[in-house]
């Protein structure tokens, strides 16, 4: 038996011994589709195009085991933005730490808490959970859903909610365990939403983290995503993320990843409405071993939508880096405007790029386009900065720096973007 | 200050530079003139130190010391700028970071101790207000989006803030309409000391008219053909430069 | 605009399938069907040494075991290789033609038909000579300026005369680029290829004139696998056309070829190809599955090679030429054109595998879909990580005539190498109404304008074909989208 498909059969045995503490027939049901959907192929393999550039069989090591509950010290978390006023929620292994955590905006419009308590003390979230995205064609998105019992829930409805909601995910690291948060995000009614999501990983051992997110942003409503894995050294971290933006709304979505042995982040946009629009923007670092891959696809199905994709890469060491891109114009959806671009630097003679930028388009009057480079740094801009003195580490480092950077161009709110180019500047000195 | 013997110059098979001796003293400012392809950029990179300008024979002394050994970081601490007939754009990096890179490395190579930020922050607004350029132009990339005047007086500015001994200036004029020519031309001018030496490229006479320079040459095929005092640029400029091309010929 | 106005004038004069046409003859045929005795038979016919058919045997047995791809963005209904044709000659003695004489008049009035000069004195009067090898479903019926090529000692003849001939060559480089184990179709050529096109330049040769092949397929339910071995030897070079044609008729039928050149040291091969099997009807009934394997390998330093293609026919199309630079400095480049119209799909690109040292390679490919055709590039570009310093541009477009069509890119970009750069870039829009509006108010019609403006849009392929097909292509381009407007 292979490797992938032990561990498949290792994680089916896991789930069917849970004793989950939320129990009602929706989300009975709700589980036992995501298991079906995960057993049906189980984890994917290298034959599967999505996964053709990432081999699961760095899964090595990984029991099926659900993480168990760890305690952690408030001392043990550095918060990103711990200048400005912030909502805060904390997870360890998958479960909400409410002593970690301080949510200080509630009330009309505003509902922020842990999944675990809407699971536990409400049907409200029956109508968002595992209705926004299908399980189908992402078995990690199935596997997570069979997993289901916390993670964070956030609706906003007719209300900007400008004060960004932390929201720190630790991975403690024992034995090989796996957790599976689930998320889901809800902006309506001319709401805003701005979440600063974080991965951390403590400690040398492996651990896989399978975190799923449901978004949905609609009529005049605006999610910008933030987020930044630094994962442990042995960490996995696959997320999904699904998408689905209606009219006259806009999902933002910023990646940071530098972090984990093998990091997956996959995202899916459907924009699905008049004048929707999708702006994904991210960066990944990788060095030593790390296996980084970004899988993005972005769906226009209706007309007039427009989407614009940056991702940029930096790799060294022996380090693995994936990008892989689609833009899917469906038939009818005409005034589609999809851009896409994607640029890598191998900053190493063992480093390694994989790319596959990709269009799919059934109507005519659209506009899209993708450019993809991988190189080395231009030798010009180098002399450039090394003929006003600047020694040539240090130039280099400025300009991959300045190369990656560019990625973030589009975060407006200056604190942010400061964590951002503070998080790359981090990973050049180390 | 700076001595150039029987230099020759390759790039790729080609020899552009074929025996130029050029001889400069301190405080002075020579104006290079030619035709295109005459091997004018040529010999600013080649004093700068970029690759890929083989040098087959000839010596480069600076301030006694061999150019040609030292990188092209060291050759900007020791004192030579050259103001880029193109300058590189470099997105994702804002100019004040680039600037503040470059002058605490110079700094550092001089011994000088660097600034922080708000010392620099002081160091550069001195300068930015003689050479007319804002405060968005230090935000944006290094020269991305720039026009070509702005691209021009930023080259102006890093000169001013590296406070060069030899500044080479590569066609600096080129691109430029005659307000910008007037503002660059001030600027620079007002840069000249006693302790600093310019080596002016130019194709036209023009530039010359705010830089008045006191040695003119005329670069033809790779060598130095004929050297004067300002007046030969006006002769130039009326006459073109054809009488050398047959003297080579 | 003389140029302009001649291709509009072309492009009305020329009706849609002009080379649908069947050509009566006796044909000689092996049995339906797929087996072991029929390799034997195709090999027993060809009088084959005993390696060649050990070797047709060996990618039989391998064959068996594989599973046809999948991963194409095409769609067809299951094929059943036992209900083909394997073998279908023109009835005309064992030997096959001595001269052409002995051709069938038949066959010879079918090229006249389709426009190419058989007879060496037809060639007009001013046009640069070209020599033609031509293959008529499964063998190759004439091959003219042999004699004058001989002279050079340029070897240009229908593979199954090179077996005989100069076994040494064939031996050495037959599967030498496109093993018998690569894929699917092409272990299916290499066990029952029955004829195509020989070409060896010798050391430091420039060929003198253009060397072609004219594919015909003609007999019904008959597979036509053919196999190509091009040998550019030291310093040599060569430009190579390649042009096809097909009946309409209402059945597919396949067509597995397989490409195999060799290009050593400081040669230079040039592969032109014009295909233009019959496409099937607008209800998407009848057309030629064209699958086929094209591979050159850039074996020395300062080797060259550069595939030029005009795909406007077929049902199906599934085609990468391909280039494996393995000699420092190589260069490889791919030029496409790929028009699709009512109910046809192509999935065509390249793969550009660098190995060599300081090797570059440049795509141009330019897709158009109309109808309710799927046109898909698909291309890899592969740095290995000895490929130091070597480079790629790839540049890919795609023009969408019409609500119902599909266009696809799907690149894939792998570096190992440090030093290596690529660049990728690629579009996809329709045809500006701004242009067709400006062209209509000067008084051009709308199909004229579509196929002016479609040719300005693939003229940085197009150039590249030598011009003896440039204006044959600028034609088939405008009648390619015939009846894609109003």
């Amino acid at each position: 038996m292979s490797l992938v498909s032990e561990i498949t059969r290792n994680l089916v045995n896991e789930q069917s011994t849970m004793q989950f503490p939320q129990s009602k027939p929706w989300l009975e049901s709700l589980r036992a589709d995501g298991i079906d959907a995960f057993k049906k192929d189980g984890l994917p393999d290298i034959n599967i195009e999505k996964w053709k550039y990432t081999n699961l069989n760095q899964l090595n090591g990984v029991t099926g085991e659900r993480s168990p509950e760890v305690a952690v010290n408030q001392d043990q978390i550095t918060w990103l933005l711990d200048e400005v006023e912030t909502n805060k929620l904390v997870f360890v292994n998958g479960y909400f730490k409410k002593s970690l955590s301080k949510i200080i905006d509630v009330g009309q419009g505003i509902r922020i808490s842990a999944l675990c308590n809407e699971l536990l003390n409400s049907d409200f979230i029956n109508n968002y959970l595992g209705k926004i995205a299908s399980t189908a064609d992402n078995p990690l998105f199935a596997l997570n859903t069979a997993f289901i019992e916390d993670g964070c829930s956030i609706v906003v409805e007719n209300c900007k909610l400008l004060k960004p909601i932390e929201v720190v995910y630790i991975s403690t690291g024992s034995n090989a365990t796996c957790h599976y948060p689930r998320n889901i995000i809800i902006a309506r009614n001319n709401a805003e939403i701005n979440i600063v999501e974080r991965h951390i990983g403590f400690g040398g051992e492996v651990y896989m983290s399978n975190g799923a997110t449901e978004i949905l942003v609609e009529d005049h409503s605006k999610i910008n995503h933030y987020r930044i894995f630094e994962d442990a050294v042995n960490g996995i971290n696959l997320s999904s993320v699904r998408a689905v933006v209606k009219d006259y709304s806009c999902y933002n979505s910023f990646v940071l990843s530098t972090g984990g042995r093998l990091n997956r982040c996959e995202i899916d946009v459907s924009c699905a409405g008049d004048r929707a629009n999708a702006s994904l923007s991210g960066v990944y670092t990788a060095r030593d071993q790390q296996h980084t891959d970004h899988t993005t696809r972005i769906e226009h199905l209706v007309p007039n939508t427009t989407s614009v994709e940056n991702y940029r890469g930096a790799l060294d060491g022996s380090a693995r880096g994936i990008f892989q891109g689609s833009i899917f114009v469906a038939v009818g959806a005409d005034g589609t405007d999809g851009r896409m671009s994607n640029k890598n630097l191998l900053l190493s003679s063992q480093a390694e790029v994989n790319a596959k930028p990709q269009l799919e388009i059934y109507a005519d009057d659209v506009q899209c386009a993708h450019g993809c480079t991988t190189g080395e740094l231009d030798d010009e801009a180098l002399f450039y900065l090394r003929s006003r003195g600047i020694t040539e580490p240090n130039a280099r480092a400025i300009l991959v720096e300045g190369f990656l950077n560019e990625a973030f161009s589009g975060i407006e709110e200056q604190t942010i973007l400061d964590v951002f180019h503070e998080k790359i500047r981090d990973w050049m000195v180390i | 200050m700076l001595e150039i013997n029987n230099l020759h110059v390759n790039v790729g098979e080609t020899q552009i530079l074929k025996g130029l001796n050029l001889k400069i003293n301190s405080g002075e400012v020579h104006a290079i003139m030619g035709p295109n392809g005459a091997g004018k950029s040529t010999l600013s990179y080649v004093l700068s130190g970029r690759a890929g300008y083989e040098v087959t024979e000839g010596t480069i002394s600076y301030q006694g010391k061999n150019l040609l050994d030292m990188e092209p970081e060291k050759r900007a601490g020791e004192g030579i700028f050259l103001a880029f007939q193109y300058p590189v754009e470099i997105p994702g990096v804002s100019t004040m970071n680039f600037l503040k890179a470059a002058v605490n490395s110079v700094r550092k190579y001089r011994g000088d101790k660097e600034f922080d930020a708000m010392e620099f922050l002081k160091f550069v607004r001195e300068q930015t207000k003689i050479l007319n350029i804002s405060d968005d132009m230090l935000k944006r990339a290094v020269n991305v989006g720039f026009s070509g005047g702005e691209k021009k007086r930023a080259e102006v500015l890093q000169m001013a803030v590296l406070d060069p001994i030899l500044a080479v200036l590569d066609e600096t004029d080129s691109g430029l309409d005659v307000d910008a020519l007037r503002i660059v031309g001030e600027g620079v001018t007002a840069l000249r000391s006693s302790k600093r030496s310019m080596l002016v490229i130019t194709h036209y006479q023009r530039l010359l008219d705010y830089i008045i320079p006191d040695v003119v040459h005329v670069l033809s095929s790779g060598k130095i053909v004929d050297t004067g005092d300002k007046n030969l640029a006006l002769e130039l400029e009326k006459n073109g430069y054809e009488i050398y091309s047959e003297a080579v010929a | 605009m003389v140029a302009v106005k001649e291709t509009l004038d072309q492009v009305q004069t020329v009706e849609k399938y002009k080379y649908g046409f069947v050509t009566d003859i006796e044909a000689d045929q092996a049995p339906k069907g797929l087996n072991e005795d029929i390799i034997r038979f195709i090999s027993k016919k060809k009088d084959e040494p005993s390696w060649l058919l050990d070797w047709r045997m060996k990618a039989y047995e391998h064959w068996l075991g594989m599973k046809e791809p999948d991963w194409a963005k095409v769609g067809y209904p299951k094929i059943d290789y036992q209900d083909a044709f394997y073998y279908s000659a023109p009835k005309s003695g064992d030997d096959g033609p001595e001269s052409l004489d002995d051709v069938d008049p038949e066959i010879l009035e079918t090229y006249k038909k389709l426009g190419i000069p058989l007879h060496e004195q037809e060639v007009l009067a001013g046009v640069k000579n070209v020599a033609v090898d031509a293959v008529f479903d499964s063998v190759s019926v004439a091959t003219t300026f042999k004699e004058a090529l001989s002279k050079e000692g340029i070897i240009f003849c229908p593979i199954s005369e090179a077996v005989k001939d100069h076994p040494e060559l064939v031996r050495k480089y037959l599967g030498s680029v496109v093993p018998y184990s690569d894929n699917f179709f092409a272990t299916l050529n290499s066990a029952v290829f029955t004829d195509g096109s020989f070409v060896y330049i010798p050391k430091g040769v420039d060929c003198p004139m253009e060397l072609s092949t004219y594919f015909r397929i003609n007999a019904s339910n008959t597979g036509q696998f053919e196999r190509t071995l091009i040998i550019a030897d030291e310093g040599s070079k060569v430009s190579y056309l390649e042009g096809c044609t097909a009946p309409m008729r209402d059945e597919n039928q396949l067509h597995a070829a397989v490409v195999e050149l060799v290009v050593l040291g400081d040669a230079d091969i040039k592969y032109s190809t014009v295909q233009n099997w019959y496409p099937g009807d607008e209800n998407g009934v009848g057309g030629i599955y064209n699958f086929v394997t094209k591979r050159a390998a850039c074996r020395g330093k300062n080797s060259k090679v550069s595939w030029t293609q005009v795909e406007t026919g077929s049902a199906i199309t599934w085609k990468y030429p391909s280039c494996i630079l393995q000699g420092d400095n190589s260069v490889g480049e791919f030029y496409s054109v790929a028009i699709t119209n009512n109910c046809q799909q192509a999935d065509t690109g390249t793969k550009m595998i660098h190995l060599g040292k300081n090797t570059s390679s440049k795509i141009i490919a330019k897709g158009i879909s109309a109808g309710r055709s799927q046109s898909t590039y698909r291309g890899l570009v592969k740095m290995m990580p000895k490929a130091e310093e070597s480079r790629n541009y790839t540049q890919c477009d795609s023009l969408l005539i019409g609500k119902k069509c599909g266009a696809h890119t799907v690149p894939y970009i792998e570096s190992r190498n440090q030093s290596a750069k690529v660049e990728h870039e690629a579009t996809t829009s329709k045809i500006a109404d701004d242009q067709l509006f400006y062209c209509r108010q000067r008084g051009i019609s709308e199909e004229d304008a579509v196929a002016l403006i479609v040719n300005g849009f693939c003229r940085d392929v197009l150039q590249e074909l030598p011009m003896e097909f440039a204006v044959e292509a600028q034609k088939l381009v405008g009648i390619s989208l015939e009846g894609s407007v109003g």
